[in-house]
């Protein structure tokens, strides 16, 4: 057994740039670093190369142009080691797989011994009555928090999510960014997740880097210094709002 | 319960339309036969003569219905178990699929009933193998085509979700593309099964000495057009039967099913 908890990876992505073909930059020289445990959070329009980034992360894309270190590892590397793990869009459960072996398929596929355990996961996403359903009993959230476990068992130290919660209504997105960050607190795996929602993204971000419409070229990187120890309480207060308005002004003079 | 209320229209409607058609073609053979005029019955049997000679003939009918069904259903069973294979070896090995696709294509576009005297010649007139043959062509085709099309559109996600995890190819098919592709899988074995009874059907009345497509012929040349009829709403009745089997096959293997289709 390795120690029970896992130091996310440091990650350091430089001069990346990218393009599917010759004609036009998808991505214009990336520069964007996240120290272990952060999360950062892309905020850009759609078709901003937001995702693009993330596939060229987990190295399905392969990298043409720049670098990318993860704990001083390429890509590839990194995902041999069973350190990434994504949470895309829809949750993408499997259909003839219950909440608990949805769960677990990462370890099914990776064979993994040095991972979470399924009840805690169960339990800490309140689904331990429900680990017995299809996918198609559940909730839209229910479905969410069971694709949330599923990037979590493998003990990850980057977890990848692409609009992790932008398919949800609003009460329920609200809520299921509270319990990512509760989450997170008791892993810390380094997290870079990008949304649409400016205000998403002042709520569970250590980092904003605010994406130009096509090429994607970061062009503001914000350090958040909210209060965020008690997750409950973000939204009760004045800071964040304030925080919230200077993001919005920044992407009023920018884009 | 509610799968009866769900037929029942349809039902109304049959019985509604054999009604008209006993009804019209008494009155036409009837005005006919005191013209002198042969009766209509040659041509087109009433319901009533449909059911009275299919019944005397019962015994005939039924040794026919279960001899095609028994050449049906190995063809349709080697049908789906070959185009399963095949589609595996296609996602395992791409080069298989670029070389044989267009041959396992080329195979069912001939017309069946052109091809038919080809594979009897081959195997044998009068032999099983040959109806079994004609039949599992006719099946393969939707189920290769459904699954393979599934296969290849795995969605990005659950692309990048195995690809993060380092899936082999024998995973991303164990644990991705056969789950995601049921569905479809189920919805070709509804259009293969009733194909499949096309197949053996088509084979015997090639050149087969028993079987409904062989009883079909004879009937013709018989002139027992009630015969004929009583085989063709048999064959009607079995086909669709099939596809209530599979229905019903689906929840039973594929428990989770139930709640998808819900």
């Amino acid at each position: 057994m390795m120690s029970a908890v896992q130091r996310g990876c440091a990650v350091e992505i430089l001069a990346l740039s990218y393009t599917y073909s010759n004609a036009q930059y998808i991505l214009d020289n990336i520069n964007l670093s996240l120290s272990p445990g952060e999360i950062g959070v892309i905020v850009g329009p759609s078709g901003s190369g937001k995702t693009t980034l993330l596939r060229l992360i987990s190295g399905i894309n392969k990298l043409k142009t720049g670098s990318i270190k993860i704990n001083g590892q390429g890509s590839n590397e990194a995902r041999r080691q069973n350190w990434l793990s994504l949470m895309p869009q829809s949750p993408k459960l499997l259909p003839n797989r219950s909440v608990r072996e949805n769960i677990r398929l990462p370890l099914d596929i990776t064979q993994k011994k040095d991972a979470y355990d399924v009840d805690m996961l169960l339990e800490l996403i309140g689904m331990s009555n429900s680990s017995h359903l299809y996918p198609a009993q559940l909730s839209g959230g229910m479905r969410q928090r069971t694709a949330l476990a599923r990037a979590l068992i493998t003990r990850p130290r980057l977890l990848l999510m692409d609009e992790p919660f932008s398919a949800l209504d609003e009460l329920f997105r609200e809520q299921l960014q509270q319990e990512f960050l509760q989450l997170h607190s008791q892993f810390s795996p380094t997290t870079l997740m990008i949304t649409h929602s400016v205000e998403e993204a002042v709520f569970v971000a250590d980092r904003i880097f605010l994406f130009s419409s096509l090429p994607g070229r970061i062009i503001n990187d914000t350090k958040i210094h909210l209060d965020k120890i008690h997750p409950g309480m973000i939204r009760l207060n004045d800071d964040y709002y304030r925080v919230v308005k200077q993001v919005r002004e920044m992407m009023r003079t920018y884009l | 319960m509610k799968v009866l209320f769900s037929v029942l229209p349809s039902l109304l409607l049959v019985l509604f339309i054999v009604t008209v058609w006993q009804l019209t073609e008494d009155a036409i053979n009837h005005e006919r036969v005191a013209r002198g005029e042969t009766s209509l019955e040659f041509f087109i049997p009433t319901p009533r003569t449909i059911i009275e000679e299919g019944w005397n003939a019962r015994d005939t009918i039924w040794r026919a219905m279960s001899a095609t069904l028994q050449k049906s259903f190995v063809g349709f069973m080697l049908g789906t178990v070959a185009a399963v294979i095949i589609v595996i070896l296609y996602d395992l090995f791409p080069i298989i699929r670029t070389t044989t696709f267009p041959i396992a294509f080329a195979i069912q576009s001939f017309p069946i009933i052109g091809l038919a005297p080809a594979i009897i010649l081959l195997f044998g007139q009068d032999s099983f193998l040959s109806f079994v043959i004609v039949s599992a062509i006719l099946t393969y085709f939707p189920i290769l085509l459904s699954l393979d099309e599934h296969f290849n559109q795995l969605d990005n996600d659950y692309q990048q979700i195995a690809f993060i995890y380092n899936a082999t190819r024998w995973q991303v098919l164990r644990f991705f593309k056969f789950p995601l592709s049921v569905s479809s899988f189920v919805t070709a074995l509804k259009l293969a099964a009733p194909a499949s009874i096309v197949g053996a059907t088509i084979g015997e009345w090639i050149g087969s000495s028993d079987g409904i497509g062989r009883l079909i012929t004879v009937s013709l040349y018989q002139l027992r057009p009630g015969v004929l009829y009583a085989c063709l709403v048999l064959l009607a009745l079995v086909s669709a039967s099939t596809v209530l089997i599979i229905k019903v096959l689906e929840f039973v293997v594929f428990p989770w099913m139930r709640h998808e289709r819900a």
